[in-house]
């Protein structure tokens, strides 16, 4: 019986030691939150050389707004308006009561209206294959190929991709609208860009944070995109986009400028390449930022926006009267390809 | 952070575990038949058993916040090999639930969806007796790999975050047959009697000599702006070395023997696990208990 109870007491030991080994949760109090939340962002957050972010001074104005007797409401106006400095779309905070998020000052219009697309350029009877708007519609004897795709968010089929192009397939060219294109799965930009490749391309570089330096990054990767798919189309494609086009839309973009069939017409997108990584403070709070950067082949870093070949802006009065400036000039560089 | 040079004295230490125990190996004829009427004579059983599981998690890669929770089923799978000189033991443990943190609110905190995979392998060679004969000390090898998945969607990209620990290293192993005779007794008004009843307790003690540990990168997540590399596994996704991570397990297990040969088991197992490289620190504790039919298949 001895020699049972002291097996039995040598387990229960062993098991309480778990409560030395085990560190203690941090206290959940205004200053660490935010002591938690200025460290991990300076550890990981990978643009502060690029946009030239003197973080350290941000500590100094934001520090001393935290008190100990602030309620939440108080505190998560300091922390976004802090995170906010970052200027990065790719940055929230993450409370049960509201998500704090990087208003991009548009120094350009909107440059995109589907409605006023709808009413004078492509009709009303277009198709709608899984995310992708697509139809034909006709200048100056000429049949002109128009996909739409609002989101990469929504998984892009095989069968979807296959349809569209067999459609336009006798298009003189075509008009790739990604404005005002948010991001989603780079999955599914992949699946879409794949079949407007001529061939294997070299599209841009990554390199994830892998420590506590502003500039501490891993391998470079190279990044290539292959045709695929039954159909692919490599004439005349040209890509439309504006301030609205982020994350996995820049990238896109990116991809495309590898392929020299593919032009690029409109606006700046609004940029976002990197990747975002989601982590938790001691109030539980959700947080993210980016922890990556992409480059151009050439070495470019496009982080604030991918630059269009052909740069147009949409004049308002044009567009009351039923004309989108960056169509006609898509359509203008279709027109006079030569076949 | 990758794996650097302190990793080749651990291969060789590994490999001299192995070695060391391929050379015990008799190499005279007659030895060798004799080891085989022994492994023949060896009890092997193979055991079924499910339970109920307590996971305590910190994983400084995504929180600083301690996630607990129960989570059941348990499911337990083994192969054992007894004798008095040998003890073989394989087993597969699996538990899937979900854990919680202190902060959550319902309405706003996903939870962290928790599996457990666990495998083991342990050889174990009786090294002497203890005060009484019939006390055992067991000492030998162990292989483990215990994997722990976590799923979180509050964390976006970073949903996934995993512990998958690998080791080598030694399981000592204490076992106590006890047993109760045969006797007639008397409760309330009735006469009933007691058969012989044999028991045993056994408790095991693992500890690593040469571990390696895969996680989540330094940010957590992978390259996934290349479709290629979402779910590779790279340098930056392990660390290890002599004796850390560190990984403790104590199995405490009560066999109760059946008149037929087969066993019931109750097993209460305790898994600690510590990796700090010098980021993204996790710490893991894991308590099972779990209630097992161990069937005998030979026919000693």
């Amino acid at each position: 019986m001895k020699k049972l109870l002291t097996i039995l007491c040598l387990t229960a030991f062993l098991t309480s030691c778990e409560k030395i080994l085990m560190e203690k949760e941090p206290a959940n109090d205004p200053e660490t939150n935010f002591q938690y939340l200025w460290n991990t962002a300076d550890e990981k957050y990978s643009f502060f050389e690029y946009k030239g972010i003197n973080w350290n001074e941000i500590y100094n104005v934001y520090h001393p707004q935290i008190t100990p007797d602030m309620n939440e409401y108080e505190l998560f106006d300091v922390l976004a308006a802090m995170l906010n400095e970052l200027h990065d779309g790719h940055v929230n905070l993450i409370a049960p009561f509201d998500i704090s998020r990087y208003t991009f000052k548009y120094d350009a219009p909107e440059n995109f209206d589907f409605r006023l697309i709808k009413d004078n350029y492509i009709g009303w009877n277009y198709r709608i294959t899984g995310p992708l708007v697509n139809t034909t519609f006709g200048r100056n004897g000429q049949q002109i190929g128009y996909i739409y795709c609002g989101n990469f968010l929504e998984p892009i089929q095989a069968a979807d991709i296959d349809f569209v192009i067999a459609s336009l397939w006798h298009s003189k060219g075509i008009i790739l609208d990604v404005r005002n294109n948010g991001g989603g799965d780079v999955n599914n930009a992949f699946t879409l860009g794949s079949r407007f490749a001529d061939q294997k391309r070299f599209i841009y570089s990554s390199a994830l944070k892998n420590g506590p330096g502003h500039e501490e990054f891993g391998d470079t990767l190279q990044v290539y995109m292959s045709p695929a798919g039954s159909y692919r189309y490599t004439g005349t494609v040209v890509l439309l986009t504006n301030r609205g086009c982020f994350s996995a839309t820049s990238l896109f973009a990116t991809a495309m400028k590898a392929f020299p069939h593919v032009i690029q017409v409109g606006d700046t997108t609004g940029g976002g390449l990197g990747a975002p990584a989601g982590f938790e403070l001691p109030n539980g709070w959700g947080y993210r930022f980016s922890v990556s950067r992409t480059l151009t082949p050439d070495g470019l870093n496009w982080e604030n926006g991918v630059p269009p070949d052909v740069t147009v802006w949409n004049n308002p009065l044009h567009e009351l009267a039923g004309v989108d400036d960056i169509m006609e000039v898509a359509i203008g560089i279709i027109i006079g390809k030569e076949s | 952070m990758k794996m650097n040079r302190k990793i080749i004295p651990c291969i060789l230490i590994a490999f001299f575990i192995v070695g060391a125990s391929l050379a015990a190996l008799p190499h005279d004829k007659l030895k060798r038949e004799q080891r085989k009427l022994e492994r023949k004579a060896r009890d092997k059983y193979l055991g079924l058993g499910m339970g109920g599981s307590y996971i305590k998690v910190i994983d400084n890669a995504t929180s600083p916040l301690l996630y607990r929770g129960l989570t059941i089923p348990f499911v337990s799978l083994g192969y054992l090999t007894h004798s008095e000189k040998i003890i073989k033991t394989f087993e597969a443990d699996f538990s899937f639930g979900e854990l919680k943190s202190r902060t959550e609110t319902p309405w706003y905190d996903q939870r962290n969806t928790s599996f457990w995979l666990a495998f083991r392998y342990n050889h174990l060679f009786r090294v002497r007796h203890f005060a009484k004969p019939s006390i055992n000390w067991y000492l030998g090898p162990e292989i483990n790999t215990n994997a722990h998945l976590r799923v979180n969607y509050k964390y976006e990209n970073s949903a996934f975050t995993f512990d998958n620990y690998n080791g080598i290293g030694f399981s000592s192993r204490i076992e106590l047959p006890f047993g109760y005779k045969a006797a007639a007794f008397k409760f309330l008004f009735m006469n009933l009697k007691r058969r012989d009843r044999n028991l045993w307790l056994s408790w095991q003690l693992s500890v690593p000599v040469v571990s390696w540990m895969l996680r989540p990168t330094y940010v957590t997540i992978t390259n996934f702006v290349d479709p290629e590399l979402q779910s590779a596994v790279t340098t930056d996704h392990t660390d290890g070395g002599l004796f850390v991570p560190m990984n403790i397990r104590s199995q405490t297990e009560l066999f109760y023997e059946l008149h037929n040969g087969n066993l019931f088991k109750l097993a209460y197992i305790w898994n600690f696990y510590h990796h700090d490289p010098g980021y993204n620190k996790v710490q893991s504790a894991f308590h099972a208990v779990c209630f097992s039919f161990v069937f005998k298949f030979n026919q000693n």
